[in-house]
């Protein structure tokens, strides 16, 4: 190889000589210092352009104001339609509508160690792997396939995480280790004075590490922030027994119990027997448990992260707080903002609830902590609702890259899963017939929520009001709030936003 | 490693990313240093240069997460596209290359975080690929510190406007001003001479209005109106009245999801009356001009970097180009028809890597120390053009060496029956514009 060095090897280089120009194309672009000062000023905001014309750019020629109006109107009928039955009956109607299917087998035995062995894999992949969020399978396996696609599943078939939580082997592993047998019972009692609240912390910090911090998806980072949550939550389970744990600490397991009420699909035992049985999305909901304080504000904050996510990226959010948001400054300098958003959010939607049905309770002279306990419970179904509706677009994209990285884990070439080359394409978030298709599959996930959350309510002022009148009444502000978010969340599947 | 254990294993090919393992795997072994053939048959097996089978690693920063994702897609597309090519031809210096990828999220902080990253924690040559200008703006200080060759694709005046320093460099693609400039004398010879021009009212929009209104004029044309539309609108109805009624050309720039509702409106205020219309396909990257809502569009212009529609530049060296990339001839993704690409700045990604190819094997760098990247800083700045070929298949370009800024023709197209047909490719000439920079004089 030869070093050409000598041809421009000094630093005082000359500009081009047009004249001596190879081919008479050399540039001639001469340059007067003086003139350095006015274009720094002129570039010193001198920022790309290509906010993305696509998927929203088609809502947007929709009529979004008739499917809002529309949608709104939806909920609010099925209000007037529902108050029109007796809450009881109505109770009685959604716990006896199901319908036994048929027999399935025992479950698959093993499924948590497998888990725990995709867990060990999937930290070192996060250590070791490839850099790029979208090939390392961590940031896949948490933000998509966990986080949303096991919200989903639970949506549908219950409540799966016991079997699939990968803790509990390390768990029974440490519990061998320590006590000489994992059937010892846990050094400790659960805190009664602790509550859930551990859990509602550590879902407000979930929320503002996937929404906030500016790396959530940062291999390296994510690897470190599951290996300490791994530790913390193997220890927890250790110390208190894995039910206290995953009942009031473990954010994971309280947020898919939350989700799988909405299950229309469960397995019955019957005597010994398996069965799988069908009823109505949310129709066990009106059976639950009233919640303590932390449960009420859990499902309340739920709904909240889930909005604010939503929020955090409308031009409306980005101009309030000064941004441009066809310049959006990245997610760095947007830390403070919106750290302030999501604890805003988060509060201005507990106040909102309370206010709601401790109104509600008043007028109709009923209590108003079993009710504040109680009603909370017909906002699980609006929680995920806004979830789906969410998620659903970068899931379908997400979810390719997923099935590639986890054909290659490691970034060693392997093609484990068939997938390795596969071509991950979004084209459907910027082709008009499936971002509508899609859209209207959102509109319906938010709209179906909404009529849900309804009917559920009314099943529940059952329990807490005596008579027609004073059942509607106790409702009436909380009915109102969900006619009102019904409205908000079809905004914000319309409105534009920056990313 | 010594001549009698070289390896001969095939090197991985296709879309799979070019990372080290996959190099190592590959296990590069002797011979083709140098043998840039750059034919148009790949070879598909190839040795590397005995005792020179270490990698050239080059930081990748690209936009995976955050506002620039979809154009990431298609930049690592390209990018991993070209890094195969070059490796199943003789890497670079007879090295494979192994790209090293990092996500900056389309944030300037993390930008600046990922090429520090990239020099301390990887370890890598150069670093290359990012397209948003306030990404290149906030990551470009720390390259400078780091003395770390950083080649930008974002068209930016950043590079040139001598803001950056002098380890910047942006070989690969037209910067905006003498994009938007050499689009005056067509326009205006061929349009009309009597302008208003619709732009965002930020910066983005002040570089259009300033630098297209001086080169119209400057062509005997005249503006009739500049009208500024805040970024937050999301509908245009009321600035369209006012529009002189003198005007010959309406220039829009507008971007963002408000774009095809502004063509929308556009569309339902002029009906079959009314002026020429030109605009850039930044607005429309990645969005089938065949779309919905986007009929009012046809018959108007559009200003392309590199055609998105194959017959726009019938060479030898773009059909090459498209076919390792991967699209076909819509400019859409051949394994999706659907999934159009960013066809008009994602060249720049091939292109710069050619650059980068050039400048080691000119320079005889061999590792970052001080020595070997001045020698590589040099070799650039001494580059004066590029002829066009496989290295180069948007063109020929002159490379500016005071200004580390390159300039190639650009193209303008006409939308006739939902595709874009190229009427005009205009010359070098008609970008340039007087330079204020000199990057040479900055101490390496």
């Amino acid at each position: 190889m030869v070093r050409i060095g000598s041809a421009v090897s000094t630093t005082s280089r000359r500009l081009p000589d047009p004249a001596s120009a190879g081919s008479g194309r050399s540039p001639e672009l001469l340059y007067p210092p003086g003139r350095l000062a006015t274009v720094l000023l002129l570039l010193a905001a001198a920022p790309a352009a290509f906010a993305h014309a696509g998927e929203r750019g088609f809502v947007m020629l929709l009529p979004t104001g008739l499917f809002q109006a529309g949608g709104t109107a939806a909920v609010a009928a099925s209000f007037l339609a529902v108050a029109w039955l007796r809450a009881a009956s109505l109770l009685r109607g959604m716990e006896s509508a199901q319908w036994r299917c048929f027999p399935v087998p025992r479950r698959v035995r093993g499924t948590n160690a497998a888990a725990a062995t995709l867990l060990v894999v999937l930290i070192a992949a996060g250590f070791a792997g490839s850099r790029d969020p979208l090939a390392n399978p961590l940031p896949l396996a948490v933000w998509t396939l966990v986080w949303v696609g096991l919200a989903f599943a639970h949506a549908v078939f219950g409540y799966l995480w016991p079997h699939l939580d990968p803790w509990r082997p390390f768990a029974s592993l440490a519990r061998l280790a320590v006590f000489g047998s994992d059937e010892a019972p846990p050094p400790f009692s659960w805190p009664r004075m602790l509550s859930r609240w551990p859990a509602v912390a550590l879902l407000l910090l979930l929320a503002w590490f996937e929404l906030v911090y500016p790396a959530p998806r940062d291999p390296a980072v994510l690897a470190m922030a599951v290996a300490g949550y791994s530790v913390l939550t193997v220890t927890g389970m250790v110390l208190f027994g894995e039910g206290s744990w995953t009942r009031n600490v473990e954010v994971f397991s309280c947020f898919f119990r939350m989700v799988s009420g909405l299950a229309p699909i469960r397995i019955a035992d019957e005597n010994g027997a398996r069965r799988l049985v069908l009823a109505f999305p949310g129709s066990r909901l009106p059976a639950s448990d009233a919640l303590p304080a932390a449960g009420v504000v859990f499902v309340v904050i739920a709904l909240a992260t889930v909005s604010f996510d939503g929020l955090s990226r409308t031009f409306w959010w980005l101009d309030l707080g000064g941004f441009n948001p066809l310049e959006h400054p990245g997610r760095s300098a947007l830390v403070g903002w919106n750290t302030l958003g999501l604890a805003a959010a988060a509060a201005c939607l507990l106040a909102a609830f309370a206010i709601c049905t401790l109104a509600g309770a008043r007028w109709s002279g009923t209590p108003a902590a079993p009710a504040l306990r109680r009603f909370v419970v017909s906002i699980v179904p609006i929680a995920f609702g806004y979830h789906f509706a969410h998620y659903l677009p970068s899931f379908l994209v997400d979810a390719q890259y997923a099935l590639k990285a986890l054909s290659d884990p490691m970034g060693e070439g392997w093609n484990l899963l068939g997938a390795r080359e596969l071509h991950v394409t979004a084209s459907f978030l910027t082709h008009h017939a499936s971002v509508v298709a899609i859209w209207y599959a959102q509109v319906a996930a938010i709209v179906a929520a909404h009529v849900i959350a309804v009917v559920v309510l009314h099943a529940l002022a059952g329990g807490t009001a005596s008579g027609r009148r004073a059942q509607v009444l106790s409702q009436l502000p909380l009915t109102v709030l969900m006619i009102a978010y019904t409205l908000f969340g079809l905004w914000l599947l319309s409105t534009p936003v920056a990313a | 490693m010594s001549a009698d254990t070289q390896r001969t294993h095939a090197i991985r090919t296709g879309s799979s990313p070019v990372t080290r393992r996959a190099l190592l795997k590959a296990g590069a072994g002797a011979a083709a240093a140098g043998a840039a053939s750059l034919a148009l048959a790949p070879l598909s097996r190839i040795a590397w240069a005995a005792g020179s089978d270490e990698p050239i690693r080059i930081g990748f920063q690209v936009h995976r997460t955050g506002i620039g994702a979809t154009y990431g897609r298609w930049y690592e597309r390209t990018a991993n596209a070209a890094a195969t090519y070059l490796n199943e031809n003789g890497g670079i210096a007879g090295r494979p290359v192994e790209l090293v990828p990092e996500d900056d999220g389309t944030d300037p902080k993390r930008g600046a975080e990922v090429v520090e990253k990239f020099a301390t924690a990887h370890g890598v040559d150069f670093v290359y690929g990012p397209l948003f200008s306030h990404v290149v703006i906030g990551s470009a200080p720390r390259a400078g510190e780091l003395k770390m060759p950083y080649f930008v694709v974002s068209e930016g005046y950043h590079v040139a406007s001598g803001s950056l320093n002098r380890y910047v460099f942006q070989p690969g693609i037209t910067d905006v001003r003498a994009q938007v400039q050499a689009m005056a004398p067509w326009v205006a010879g061929n349009l009309g001479r009597r302008v208003t021009m619709m732009f965002p009212d930020y910066a983005f929009g002040y570089d259009h209005r300033d630098y297209f209104s001086a080169a119209v004029e400057a062509q005997g044309g005249s503006i009739a109106a500049k009208i500024a539309i805040p970024p937050t609108e999301s509908s245009f109805t009321k600035y369209f009245p006012q529009v002189p009624a003198d005007t010959e050309v309406l220039y829009h720039v507008m971007v963002g999801p408000g774009v095809l509702t502004f063509v929308k409106e556009m569309g339902e205020h002029y009906g079959s009356n009314r002026p020429q219309i030109f605009g850039f396909i930044d607005s429309l990257e990645g969005v089938d001009i065949a779309s919905p809502g986007l009929s009012f569009l046809e018959g108007t212009y559009l200003w392309e970097a590199l055609p998105r529609y194959a017959d726009g530049l019938d060479s030898d060296a773009n059909r090459h180009y498209r076919e390792r990339v991967g699209i076909n001839d819509e400019g859409a993704s051949v394994d999706d028809p659907k999934d159009v690409s960013t066809n008009s700045h994602m060249f720049g990604c091939w292109e710069t890597l050619f650059v980068i190819k050039r400048a080691v094997e000119e320079s005889g760098y061999r590792s970052r120390n001080p020595d070997d990247v001045a020698a590589l800083i040099e070799a650039l700045e001494g580059f004066d053009s590029f002829d066009e070929g496989i290295p180069h298949p948007q063109g020929y370009k002159e490379f500016n060496g005071a200004l580390h800024q390159c300039y190639g023709r650009q193209f303008i197209s006409e939308v006739r029956e939902g595709r874009l047909a190229v009427v005009h490719t205009t010359s070098i000439e008609d970008g340039k514009y007087e330079a204020e920079a000199d990057y040479t004089t900055q101490s390496l």
